[in-house]
C-alpha cells in the first residue's frame, strides 16, 4: 500500500510539463519581420496550446489597413495551428493580426509584419 | 468589466465548492457517517449537487460571454449554444451537468444509489482538469490526472467538514467520537495527496521563488497555502487534543470547541477554494511579468571569492554552533542560563557576515527579454547604442566616449566580463531608471521616457552582441554562453521559417560562400543581397540584420565577415567560429563530424541574460 503511494506520488511529481495556460504565438509562416520573394498561400499559426477555432480569428491587412485574407480558416495540429487562406498577395508589407482563446478559455492576441518583396 | 470578472471567478470558486462538498458529504455518508444520520446526509449531498448544478449554469453564462466577447444581451444569447456545443469549456460543463442531474436523482436510500450517484459526482469534479490550466498544457493526461486527484482528495477533506459539523451537532458523544476517529485516517490520506499533487502542480506553474513573491500568480498561490496550513493547525487541534475528550469528563466543552473548529476549517475551506478558483483564472507565474518586491535578492557571488569564502564559512560555523547552544538549553534546561547568551552573542558577532549573501536587486530584476535574441533586435539596439550611449560609453563601448571626460565616476566599460553578471532585467532597469552612486546621485541617467521597454530590451541584446565580439575579437573566443542570434530562413529541405526552429540539430551558418553539404548539421548559408538562389540543400538568410549580427558577434565590420562561419548545437548555442582559411576545414565532412561529436559530449550549461532559462 505505501509502495503503491509512493510510486502514484512520484509519478504525479514527474508526469506534469510546463503548465501554459495561454496561447502564446510559438510560430508563424510567415514569419514575423519576414522578407519573403513567394508569396504565401496561406498564413500559418501555431501556438503554444490548443486553441479554440471558433473563438481564434486572424486577419491579414496590406499598408493601407485594407483586410485582404479570404476568410477561409482550417486548423490542424491537435488544434495548435490555426491556418487562413490569402489571394496571390502582390508586393508589399503586410500585417497579421491574431486573437486567440486556448481551450482553458484564456485570450492572447498579437500582431507582426512581413512583407512581400519584388 | 473587472467586477463582473470578479463575480465570473466568484461564482466559479463556488460552483467548485459546492461539487466538493457534493462528493465529500457523499462520501461521508458511504465511509463515515452512523446508519441513522444516512438520510439526512443524503439530503445535504443532493443539495450541495442541486447548488453546483445552478452555480454551474451561471457560471457557464458568464464564461460564454467572455469567450465569445459578447457586447450585449443579444449577442450573448447566440453564443451559449455555440460555446456550449463547439468548445471544450462547453462540452465538459454539459457533461457536468448530465452527471449532477445523476447525483440529484440517484442519490437515493439504496446503497446502488448512493455509490452511484457519489462516482457521478467524483467524475463531474475530476472534469475540472480538462478545462483548467492542466486541460490545456503539453501533455496534459499528467495534470490533469494531479488535478483529478487533488480535487478528489479536497473533497474527501473540505468536503467531508460540513457532515462533519452535522455529526457534532446531533450525535451523542460517543458518536460523535466515534465518527471523529473515522474522519480521522480518510482526512490524513487527503491531505497527503493534496500536499502532493499541490507540489505537482504548483512547481510547474510558479517555477521560481521569484515567481512566486513577484507575481500575482504566486501571490494567490502563497495566501491558499497560507490558509491550508491554518486548516492544518485546525484539523491537529481537533484530532490530538479535542477528540479523546469527546466523550469524557468536561466532554460539553470539547464539543463546543470542536464545533468552533470544524465551522472555523469549514470556512478557511472555502477560502482555499476561492483563491483555486483566482489561480485559475490567473496566467501561471512561468509566463507572467515578474515584479521582485525587494530591494535585494541571495546571492551565492561570495563563495567566488577566496577570502570570502573564508569568512562565510566562519560564520556559517559559528551560526551552527549557536543553533546547537540553542538546542542543548532547550533539552538540558539548567545550561541555558550559559548557552543561550553565548548562542545571542555569536550570532550578534557572526550573524551580519550573511549579509554577503545578499546583493542588490531591481522591480524588474527577474523578467526576461521579450526579443528572443533576433539579428533584428540587436541590429535594432545597435542603432540606438549609436543615438543613447556613445557619448558617454564610446563608440565600441569601452567607457570612453567625450562625454565621459571630467565624470567623477567613469562609465562602464561595457566589453568588460563583469556585464555577463548582471541579468537582462538588471541591465533593463539601470537603462530605464539610471544608476545611482555610492552618494545616491545619478551617475547614469534613465532612458524610461525616451526608449519604450522593447526598444530598451533591444539594446541590452545589441550590448550583450557587442561584448561577446570583443571577445572573440581580442581572445579568438566567446567567454560566456551566447545563443546563436535567430534570423529568418528560406529552406528547400526544412520546414523551418526561422534558425530556432532548427533546434535539435547542429547548424552551420556560412557567410556568403557555399558549403558542402553534410549529414551531421543543416547548413545555413547568410547572403548580404536577396536575389541569391536558395541552396539545394539546407536554408538560406537574405535578411540584411542577419549579416549584420552575425558581423557582430564576430568582432569584424560587417564587410569582413563574408567566409566566415558559425557552428551551432543542438541547444541553439554557438560553439565555434571559423574564419576564412583556417582549420579545421569544416568542409570536411569527418573533420565536423568529429566537431560535432566531441560538443555533443560537452553541453552548455550556463545561462544567457537571466537567472531562468529554458535552454539547457
Amino acid at each position: 500500500m505505501s509502495r503503491a503511494f509512493i510510486i502514484l506520488v512520484w509519478g504525479l511529481l514527474c508526469a506534469p510539463t510546463l503548465a501554459s495556460a495561454h496561447a502564446f504565438l510559438e510560430r508563424a509562416h510567415p514569419p514575423a519581420g519576414a522578407e519573403i520573394h513567394d508569396p504565401p498561400a496561406t498564413v500559418s499559426l501555431t501556438f503554444s496550446e490548443p486553441v479554440e477555432p471558433r473563438y481564434t480569428s486572424i486577419e491579414v491587412q496590406d499598408a493601407t489597413g485594407k483586410r485582404i485574407d479570404t476568410g477561409e480558416k482550417s486548423a490542424s495540429g491537435g488544434g495548435k495551428t490555426v491556418s487562413l487562406g490569402l489571394p496571390r498577395l502582390p508586393p508589399g508589407r503586410y500585417r497579421v493580426l491574431w486573437h486567440a482563446t486556448s481551450v482553458d478559455t484564456h485570450k492572447t492576441e498579437g500582431h507582426y509584419i512581413f512583407e512581400v518583396l519584388p | 468589466m473587472v467586477s463582473l470578472d470578479i463575480v465570473r471567478i466568484g461564482v466559479r470558486g463556488l460552483h467548485l465548492a459546492a461539487l466538493l462538498a457534493a462528493v465529500g458529504t457523499l462520501g461521508f455518508v458511504w465511509l463515515v457517517a452512523p446508519v441513522g444520520l444516512h438520510s439526512r446526509l443524503i439530503r445535504m449531498g443532493r443539495g450541495f449537487a442541486a447548488a453546483a448544478l445552478a452555480l454551474g449554469g451561471i457560471w457557464f453564462s458568464l464564461q460564454a460571454a467572455v469567450i465569445a466577447g459578447t457586447a450585449d444581451w443579444a449577442e450573448w444569447a447566440q453564443a451559449l449554444p455555440v460555446v456550449g456545443l463547439e468548445t471544450r469549456f462547453g462540452h465538459v460543463l454539459i457533461a457536468r451537468t448530465c452527471l449532477l442531474v445523476l447525483v440529484v436523482g440517484l442519490s437515493g436510500r439504496t446503497r446502488f444509489g448512493q455509490v452511484y450517484a457519489f462516482i457521478a459526482a467524483s467524475l463531474a469534479l475530476a472534469s475540472q482538469g480538462l478545462v483548467g490550466h492542466a486541460g490545456a498544457a503539453d501533455q496534459a493526461w499528467g495534470l490533469a490526472t494531479a488535478e483529478a486527484l487533488h480535487l478528489l482528495a479536497a473533497a474527501l477533506w473540505l468536503g467531508s467538514l460540513p457532515p462533519l459539523l452535522l455529526c457534532l451537532l446531533v450525535l451523542p458523544a460517543h458518536g460523535s467520537r466515534e465518527a471523529c476517529e473515522r474522519f480521522s485516517p480518510l482526512g490524513l490520506a487527503a491531505v497527503l495527496i493534496i500536499a502532493a499533487t499541490a507540489l505537482a502542480q504548483a512547481w510547474p506553474s510558479i517555477g521560481s521563488l521569484p515567481g512566486m513573491l513577484g507575481t500575482d500568480y504566486g501571490h494567490v498561490a502563497l495566501m491558499k497555502l497560507g490558509l491550508f496550513i491554518l486548516m492544518l493547525v485546525c484539523a491537529a487541534w481537533n484530532r490530538l487534543v479535542l477528540t479523546d475528550r469527546l466523550d469524557t469528563v468536561g466532554a460539553d466543552r470539547a464539543r463546543y470547541w470542536m464545533t468552533v473548529s470544524v465551522a472555523v476549517e469549514t470556512g478557511l475551506g472555502l477560502l482555499v477554494v476561492l483563491a483555486a478558483g483566482g489561480l485559475g483564472s490567473l496566467p501561471p507565474a512561468v509566463h507572467s511579468v515578474i515584479v521582485w518586491p525587494l530591494h535585494w535578492t541571495i546571492s551565492a557571488g561570495a563563495l567566488e571569492d577566496d577570502d570570502l569564502r573564508r569568512v562565510v564559512a566562519l560564520a556559517i560555523i559559528a551560526l551552527g554552533v549557536a543553533v546547537m547552544m540553542v538546542a542543548c538549553g532547550a533539552l538540558v534546561l539548567r545550561s541555558r542560563v550559559v548557552t543561550w547568551p553565548l548562542a545571542l552573542a555569536l550570532a550578534g558577532w557572526q550573524g551580519p557576515t550573511l549579509s554577503l549573501f545578499l546583493v542588490a536587486a531591481y522591480p524588474t530584476s527577474f523578467q526576461l527579454s521579450p526579443t528572443g535574441f533576433t539579428a533584428s533586435a540587436i541590429v535594432r539596439g545597435d542603432a540606438l547604442f549609436a543615438t543613447h550611449c556613445t557619448t558617454c560609453h564610446g563608440a565600441q563601448g569601452y567607457g570612453d566616449g567625450p562625454g565621459a571626460i571630467g565624470m567623477r565616476i567613469r562609465p562602464a566599460d561595457l566589453t568588460a566580463g563583469h556585464l555577463w553578471d548582471h541579468s537582462d532585467g538588471e541591465l533593463f532597469w539601470w537603462i530605464g531608471h539610471g544608476i545611482r552612486g555610492p552618494d545616491d546621485s545619478l551617475v547614469m541617467p534613465g532612458f524610461e521616457h525616451q526608449l519604450d521597454p522593447m526598444a530598451r530590451w533591444s539594446l541590452i541584446d545589441a550590448i550583450r552582441a557587442r561584448n561577446a565580439g570583443a571577445a572573440m575579437h581580442t581572445g579568438g573566443n566567446w567567454t560566456n554562453p551566447l545563443p546563436a542570434p535567430d534570423i529568418p530562413l528560406v529552406c528547400r529541405t526544412s520546414t523551418a521559417d526561422m534558425l530556432s526552429q532548427l533546434q535539435g540539430r547542429f547548424v552551420r551558418v556560412v557567410s556568403g560562400s557555399d558549403s558542402v553539404s553534410s549529414a551531421d548539421v543543416v547548413t545555413v548559408r547568410l547572403d548580404r543581397a536577396t536575389g541569391d538562389a536558395v541552396p539545394a540543400s539546407g536554408c538560406q538568410s537574405a535578411s540584411a540584420d542577419a549579416w549584420l549580427a552575425y558581423a557582430r558577434i564576430a568582432g569584424l565590420e560587417p564587410e569582413r565577415l563574408g567566409g566566415t562561419e558559425f557552428l551551432v548545437d543542438d541547444h541553439g548555442w554557438l560553439r565555434a567560429l571559423r574564419r576564412t582559411g583556417q582549420t579545421p576545414d569544416w568542409d570536411d565532412g569527418t573533420t565536423l563530424s568529429d566537431t560535432v561529436r566531441r560538443l555533443r559530449t560537452q553541453p552548455i550549461t550556463g545561462s544567457f541574460g537571466g537567472l531562468h532559462v529554458h535552454k539547457q
